[in-house]
């Protein structure tokens, strides 16, 4: 056994940085990652991150424009923190070491982002995530933060209404351990892979979200799954928005820059919701490539300002489909990229389990609403992934430490036991597929009743499969099958979740809870929280 | 990409095993695969863990060369499986062989423990160390001189370059290319207050001055990381850092070696055709063979046109504070 006082799921840039804020609060604090931190998914944000901090910017309108992304469903006070306190991390990161691109006068470069009115995406490079999360990460080695590094944590464990620890699995050898704590935050971050088309890494399962959910907290608002547009035809690796915003112009087969028709006023650099639905529309009425593709045409820009702006870009091209950005346009269509619900905080990144805090993707304050607008995602991991960890330190400093994980780390153990036992006849790939294949048909780019009924009864159904899989490797270190295994529950659990029909009219300006009740899931509905800005119709 | 109905080629991918629960030997096994245009070595890796034998172990992620875990020796050369296409190195070898990275111990199949290069990494201070008072906006640091860490700021820690460093090879205290790549982007951040420090800590035996300047690293970075010229600019910095503070003394000592003559700032990139002359690697006129370490002290070579130029007392040049 384990302990710390405060437990940090998840090394990635909301799990760092709230390590990083719970450790100068002076808490014992230990990060337990499924990954290295550094191999977390935040390295594959690409763009940029949002800040009201150029000259004649407005923290006001950095909100205002979140909050329009957001369909008025994200709550107004918990964007008005985001947006204040913006600048004031960009500079924070800068003086830690992120390089941000400058200019010749030392001015930090921004550039205009989809949905926002004004330039305030900040970046370094094209690899705003990968500086991110080193500066993060470097500044962990700095203080001296515990590591347990490749440990998956299977389960959460609540005693009497409180958290109390977790149990977690070691990669390398097999280990199940339990790790007590006064409090947890949990920073597990996406989970697209129910998704047959995601830009998210093969290992963002949603974990952290299902355990939560499971231990008892509540899962807000997670009917809203965001699609991004560009995402290259094939393998589903991110075109950032940046290339866009750097003037990309996207055209069907018939060589037509059909956004403006969908979007008179921001035509390419529309929100990502309408520009999906839009590519979309195109494909289903016939005017995009074989294969349900369109262009992202580049070429204008030029071979050298492509490689200079938007290196990352390039190199995908090149690699990944053999086209070179400068001489012909990209093949892009619309995968599954953002999960704007998860685990239901506050202001401060408690959920209503006590010890339990949450922060990064996997919680949802919410911001986002029903559309995350480019650039705010790594914005919440680092202010709300420091608010999770001052209150999570806070939290421990007040409160004792409760024992009592002893049955929930045999009944783990039995489990894993049993996952490398059990010898029934579906193969845990195999109806990963299935799940990714129906999730993708029914409850993609456009959600209707009729489909969301279908992939209810689906998932209900490969829910009931799942007790007869097989993992089909027996060893302890590095099974990566058992992690696989364990992966599948998650994701099929939170895919009931997303597929539930829940919004009807009265709802309209409610978010919806889901509570796991064990044999079933529960909705309530909670308003949305309103402050300066009245809900107006979403036009772009 | 793959067109529709393009060719599909059966082959066989051949890929190192290595239980240690089962066997203390390692062997290999081989699997016959479609490979279709547009796969990736990891690609068909998932193919063999997915549906043909579960038990092979590989570490990946993000499937798009930006995570580093899935480096890997992949017919010979170490590279990212997920960003290597498969069909043009069947067509070019006409095989396939994926075995774990060099210089580290194998743990299982084609995982490697990763322990030695997380710990040299550590070992160099990986974070910036700052002056008393920063300013009160951002650093004011004008874009090229933010340029400099361009050779080094992408590393994405897979362990590529380590994997094929001759001197690490040699030497396994040897800190190596990766993190001698990270201590560079310290040492040439405008921001960093101690690339004096840095510097002599970083001239300690296997540092910067054990690199046998093999290139190898700047060859396989999948990141266009260039861990070679960061090493060479460190080489060049420490001996101006050394030379001010000879300057500071009453006996004036001429530079041991002047490696300004061929090292210009910002530093050219090493690896064009410049300095190496019709295939041979030479490195500023000196064999490689020689090595740095061993020849410095003397070297008195005719190159000294940099020599009369004395560096200030603070290596970098210094950044206005904004705000
Ligand atoms: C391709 C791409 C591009 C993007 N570009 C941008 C952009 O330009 N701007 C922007 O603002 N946002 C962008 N985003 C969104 C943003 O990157 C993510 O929302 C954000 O990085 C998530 O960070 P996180 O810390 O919550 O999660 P992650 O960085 O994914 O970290 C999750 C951590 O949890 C750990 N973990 C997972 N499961 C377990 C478990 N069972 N046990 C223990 N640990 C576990 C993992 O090891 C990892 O360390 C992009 C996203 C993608 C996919
Ligand atoms: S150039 Fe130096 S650091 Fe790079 S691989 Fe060769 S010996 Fe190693
Ligand atoms: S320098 Fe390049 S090869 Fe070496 S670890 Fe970094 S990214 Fe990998
Ligand atoms: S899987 Fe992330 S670098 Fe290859």
């Amino acid at each position: 056994m384990k302990r710390h006082d405060v437990l940090i799921l998840g090394g990635g840039l909301a799990g760092a940085s709230a390590a990083r804020v719970a450790h100068q609060a002076g808490a014992d604090v230990a990060i337990v990652s499924k990954l290295s931190p550094l191999r977390s998914h935040t390295v594959a944000a690409a763009g940029g991150i949002n800040a009201a901090l150029a000259a004649g910017d407005t923290w006001e309108g950095h909100a205002f424009d979140t909050i329009k992304g957001s369909d008025f469903l994200a709550d107004q006070d918990s964007v008005e923190i985001l947006c204040r306190e913006a600048p004031n991390l960009i500079v924070e990161m800068d003086h830690l070491g992120t390089p941000f691109s400058r200019d010749e006068s030392g001015t930090l470069f921004n550039r205009p982002f989809g949905g926002m009115r004004q330039a305030r995406a900040f970046f370094a490079g094209d690899r705003t995530g990968l500086a991110l999360m080193q500066t993060a990460w470097e500044q962990l080695v700095k203080a001296g933060v515990t590591l347990y590094e490749e440990w998956a944590a299977t389960s959460l464990i609540v005693e009497n209404g409180r958290f109390s620890g977790l149990i977690a699995y070691r990669i390398a050898d097999g280990t199940l351990e339990e790790f007590q704590g006064k409090a947890v935050v949990v920073c597990t971050g996406p989970g697209g892979q129910m998704y047959l088309k995601s830009t998210n890494a093969v290992t963002c399962t949603g974990d952290g979200t299902a355990l939560a959910f499971r231990a008892g907290c509540a899962l807000k608002d997670m009917e809203f799954v965001q699609f991004h547009p560009t995402s290259l035809h094939g393998p589903n690796i991110l075109i950032t928005e940046a290339a866009r915003g750097e003037g990309g112009i996207l055209k069907n087969a018939k060589g037509e820059r059909f956004m403006e028709k969908y979007s008179p006023k921001m035509v390419d650099l529309a929100p990502r919701d309408i520009v999906s639905r839009s590519i979309q529309t195109e494909a289903n009425e016939g005017r995009a490539f074989p294969g349900g593709y369109v262009h992202l045409d580049l070429t204008h820009l030029g071979a050298a300002r492509i490689k200079e702006r938007l290196p990352e870009v390039y190199q995908f091209s090149t690699e990944f489909a053999g086209v070179d950005p400068g001489k012909e346009p990209i093949p892009i269509e619309p995968a599954q990229h953002y999960i704007m619900g998860g685990i239901a905080t506050n202001n401060a990144g408690a959920t209503n389990v006590p010890g339990i805090f949450a922060a990064g993707e996997c919680a949802c304050v919410s911001l986002h609403g029903a559309n995350r607008l480019g650039g705010n995602a790594l914005l919440e991991c680092i202010a709300f992934g420091k608010h999770a960890g001052a209150a999570a330190a806070a939290f421990a400093k007040k409160t004792a430490q409760i024992a009592g994980g002893e049955q929930i780390l045999q009944q783990e153990d039995r489990r894993v036991d049993w996952l490398l036992k059990t010898e029934g006849g579906e193969r845990v790939e195999a109806l990963r597929l299935e799940l990714k294949q129906v999730m993708w048909d029914n409850v993609g780019v456009f959600r209707n009743e009729q489909d969301m009924a279908a992939a209810l009864a689906a998932v209900r159904a490969l829910r009931k499969r799942y007790p007869s899989i097989r993992v089909g490797a027996p060893g302890k270190q590095f099974n990566y099958a058992l992690i696989e295994a364990m992966e599948l529950r998650n994701l099929l659990d939170l895919s009931e979740v997303i597929v539930m029909p829940n919004r009807d009219d009265p709802n309209w300006l409610k978010h919806t809870l889901a509570w796991w009740r064990g044999d079933r899931i529960e909705l309530t509905y909670e308003p949305v929280r309103i402050t300066q800005w009245q809900p107006q119709e979403r036009t772009y | 990409m793959a067109a529709a109905g393009a060719d599909v080629l059966v082959t066989k991918i051949k890929v190192y095993r290595f239980d240690p629960e089962v066997a203390k030997a390692a062997h290999y096994d081989e699997w016959d695969l479609d490979v279709k245009p547009g796969q990736t070595v990891l690609d068909l890796l998932h193919e063999v863990h997915y549906f043909h034998d579960p038990t092979l172990s590989f570490r990946r992620s993000c499937r798009s060369a930006i995570c580093g875990s899935c480096a890997m020796n992949i017919n010979g050369r170490t590279g990212l499986s997920c960003n290597t296409q498969a069909k043009p190195l069947l067509d070019r070898d006409g095989y396939l062989i994926v075995e774990p990275m060099k210089n580290m111990p194998v743990l299982k199949d084609l995982v490697a423990d990763m322990g030695g290069f997380w710990k040299a990494v550590y070992d160099i201070d990986p974070y910036l160390r700052p002056g008393a008072d920063p300013p009160k906006g951002p650093y004011v640091v004008p874009k090229h001189r933010m340029d400099l860490l361009k050779i080094a700021q992408d590393c994405i820690m897979c362990g590529s370059c380590l994997s094929e460093c001759t001197s690490r090879e040699a030497n396994p205290e040897y800190l190596g290319p990766a993190a001698l790549a990270k201590a560079y982007r310290f040492v040439a951040d405008a921001r960093d207050d101690a690339s004096v420090e840095r510097l002599k800590e970083y001239s300690q035996p296997n540092g910067i001055w054990d690199c046998d300047t093999c290139l190898y690293c700047n060859e396989v970075c999948p990141m266009g990381v260039k861990p070679m010229d960061a090493i060479m600019y460190m080489r060049e910095k420490a001996i101006e850092a050394t030379r001010s503070w000879r300057a500071g003394s009453s006996t004036r000592q001429r530079p041991r070696t002047s490696l300004s003559a061929c090292l210009a700032w910002p530093p050219r990139p090493l690896s064009s055709p410049k300095f190496f002359s019709a295939g041979r690697r030479r490195t500023c006129g000196k064999s490689r063979s020689g090595g740095w370490r061993t020849s410095r002290s003397s070297q008195r070579s005719s190159r000294r046109s940099g020599r009369g130029r004395r560096s200030e007392v603070r290596l970098l040049p210094g950044l206005r504070r904004a705000g």
